[in-house]
């Protein structure tokens, strides 16, 4: 029992890595632009940021689908989203919005940033400290992977109808 | 069991991002639509166009940013009550600012549907950051 709520505590953290991956892999100026309006980053270092983010996001949704690397992404996962968190803080402190594109256009992951990532920081902890069994077997991994990916595609396309209800 | 199960998911992923590519073709398809219209009132295709709307939490640091003198021209099509048009066209001297009357909207995320385009022949970007879009293009230029 407490290995199932583990498998899919893994998958939904890998769906909320997977969305914010291929959201800004379909934009990645638009995700450039995105980090130097955070205002902590010179106008140089934008691609090597971007680059980086999307590289440890790709990694986290790899590892929470197949539940390899145990605790370092934990480790990761919590960093990030901590320093995401601070960022989207101080710019909300400066200007008074809090609302990002981080999800691309998934407009109900968007409106509030901050509580979403600690609500996401919990769950990771909660992942970390369940965490026992690791997945041997590589078709399970390969269709943990395929099972996020559609969980994903499935979310973004409710958003797309939920939106053509409102227009 | 197993094999079953392995076949739904790589069904599901299949279907899903097939809706998904189309729904994107559909998504690009439309903006096209809206390039053209602007096009047509405009009489070129510009590289930069915004859409804004007067309602946008950052409308107003957006606003400064078009009043100052940056070297990013746009052409602006503007959602916002008449007399606010009138005002802005006189002030956002070193842009061109048209009614979004002539233009069909299209809902973006926030549902404010401000956003910025850079267009460049057949292929445009999308962006939704617009005053750090304004400031890192002046930066380049």
């Amino acid at each position: 029992m407490a290995s199932w709520i583990e498998y899919i505590l893994g998958l939904v953290i890998a769906v909320s890595f997977f969305i914010p991956f291929y959201m800004k892999l379909q934009s990645i100026q638009g995700f450039r632009v995105e980090i130097y309006a955070y205002k902590v980053l010179p106008a140089a270092f934008l691609t090597w940021a971007a680059a980086a983010i999307l590289i440890m996001e790709c990694w986290l949704f790899i590892c929470f689908a197949t539940g390899l690397a145990e605790g370092w992404k934990h480790i990761l996962g919590i960093t990030l989203l901590t320093c995401f968190t601070w960022l989207t803080w101080n710019k909300k402190r400066k200007t008074g919005i809090e609302a990002c594109a981080c999800f691309g256009n998934i407009g109900f992951l968007n409106r509030f940033p901050i509580y979403r990532n600690i609500m996401l920081i919990i769950l990771l902890l909660i992942d970390f400290f369940l965490s026992g069994q690791v997945i041997q077997d590589i078709y399970l991994m390969v269709l943990s992977l395929a099972l996020v990916m559609a969980m994903s595609f499935s979310i973004d396309i409710m958003q797309h109808i939920g939106r053509r209800n409102e227009a | 069991m197993f094999n079953l199960i392995f076949g739904f998911v790589i069904v599901w992923l299949i279907l899903s991002s097939a809706i998904l590519i189309h729904l994107k073709i559909k998504e690009r398809r439309d903006i096209q639509q809206q390039i053209r219209q602007v096009a047509q009132t405009f009489n070129t295709t510009p590289e930069l166009v915004l859409f804004l709307d007067y309602t946008s939490p950052d409308f107003k640091e957006i606003d400064e940013l078009l009043l100052s003198e940056t070297p990013v021209s746009f052409v602006v099509v503007f959602r916002a009550p008449i007399w606010l048009i009138e005002v802005k066209k006189k002030k956002w001297v070193t842009h061109h600012v048209l009614s979004n009357t002539n233009i069909i909207s299209l809902l973006d995320s926030g549902g404010t549907g401000t956003k910025a385009l850079r267009i460049q022949k057949e292929k445009f970007q999308v962006f939704h950051e617009i005053p750090a879009l304004i400031r890192l293009t002046a930066l380049q230029k």
